[in-house]
């Protein structure tokens, strides 16, 4: 253990985690805290603005790494390390445990009540074009299906793909045949500042549009018309 | 009546959400939650030009909470008359406070609290 005024730049990102819930060792624990942050900001910054970047616009992003922080400090001594002695192996696990804190943290706050999700100023009009903003993504990582998936999207207008990437985050995939439940969609419809029905059209909208692009996209491989 | 046929090329129902929650994760569009969509994020950014808004890189994650927008600062007092420069140098020197500087320490004291839950 390193004493207080000790350097903690060497010390893995397991070991931070730990001081920093060291409440009877604050200096320690502060410096723990701002290493883990200087070591880390980036990369909660870009999966944040990444993930969520269209619906939260650039401050809430900014709001959302900070939220994600403090609750990472908050919960430090709750984590549980994954026992490798490789510091990539620590790193992406303690990382994996930020993502799931920073992912329930954009889920609450999609559900607040006061919360107002940037979306641009169009209309929620049926034909509605918006924004078209492309998505970078290296297509090598990806399997046909999802190449196909990817083009779909890219078709979407920004509201659209927003509206499916954030109702996606509530999706149970343990059921078959669900709906989003009423009371997500009436918070999200709050949030975006629609009805619940517009959501539901939205969603089912950009769901079928992707649905219809696999399909097509299937049949060309097999040499069939889409 | 006979139930239409699902086409033989379309993903049955629940697929495409599937395949859209398998698209957002291998594309780093969802916030990763293994290691293993940690290890392809940290591959994607490499690639990026990603740039930290200052006003992230330049705070103290242990005072995090003066950069939410609800937040306010409050100044800390400053020393300004005999008897604030009596308190400072008692509390630097660890000496005993006077009658005086307790009282002025009490009507501070409150000021803040005021000033803090919106009073003037």
């Amino acid at each position: 253990m390193p004493l207080p005024d000790q350097d903690v730049r060497g010390e893995s990102d397991e070991d931070l985690l730990s001081y920093m819930s060291w409440k009877d060792h604050a200096a320690l624990a502060k410096a723990a805290c701002n290493e883990f942050y200087s070591r880390h900001v980036r990369y909660v910054f870009a999966v944040i603005q990444r993930s969520y970047g269209a619906a939260l616009g650039e401050r809430g992003v900014e709001d959302m790494v900070t939220e994600t922080f403090l609750r990472v400090i908050e919960r430090s001594g709750t984590y549980k390390p994954c026992g490798a002695a490789e510091a990539d192996r620590q790193r992406r696990n303690a990382l994996a445990w930020v993502g799931a804190i920073a992912k329930n943290l954009c889920r609450d706050h999609f559900r607040k009540p006061d919360t107002q999700l940037v979306l641009g100023e169009e209309e929620w009009g049926e034909g509605h074009d918006g924004r078209q903003a492309k998505v970078k993504v290296d297509e090598a990582v990806l399997s046909d299906d999802l190449k196909s998936v990817h083009q779909a999207m890219e078709q979407l207008s920004e509201r659209d793909r927003t509206v499916l990437r954030v109702t996606m985050d509530y999706w149970d995939f343990g059921r078959e045949h669900q709906r989003l439940p009423n009371d997500i969609v009436e918070d999200l419809a709050r949030s975006f500042d629609t009805s619940p029905e517009n959501i539901r059209k939205i969603r089912e909208r950009a769901m079928r549009h992707v649905e219809k692009h696999v399909e097509a996209s299937r049949k060309l491989r097999k040499g069939e018309k889409p | 009546m006979t139930k239409p046929s699902h086409p033989a090329n379309a993903p049955k129902s629940g697929d495409t959400e599937r395949l859209v929650e398998e698209y957002l994760r291998r594309s780093v569009q969802s916030i990763p939650q293994t290691p293993e969509e940690v290890a392809a994020a940290e591959a994607w950014i490499a690639n990026q030009s990603i740039e930290v808004p200052k006003r992230l890189l330049a705070a103290d994650p242990c005072v995090v909470p003066a950069l939410r927008p609800s937040a306010r600062a409050i100044p800390f007092p400053q020393a300004v008359s005999d008897v604030g420069q009596g308190l400072a140098r008692a509390a630097r020197d660890g000496k005993t406070i006077t009658p005086d500087v307790e009282e002025r320490m009490k009507r501070d004291r409150e000021q803040k609290e005021r000033e803090a839950k919106g009073d003037k």
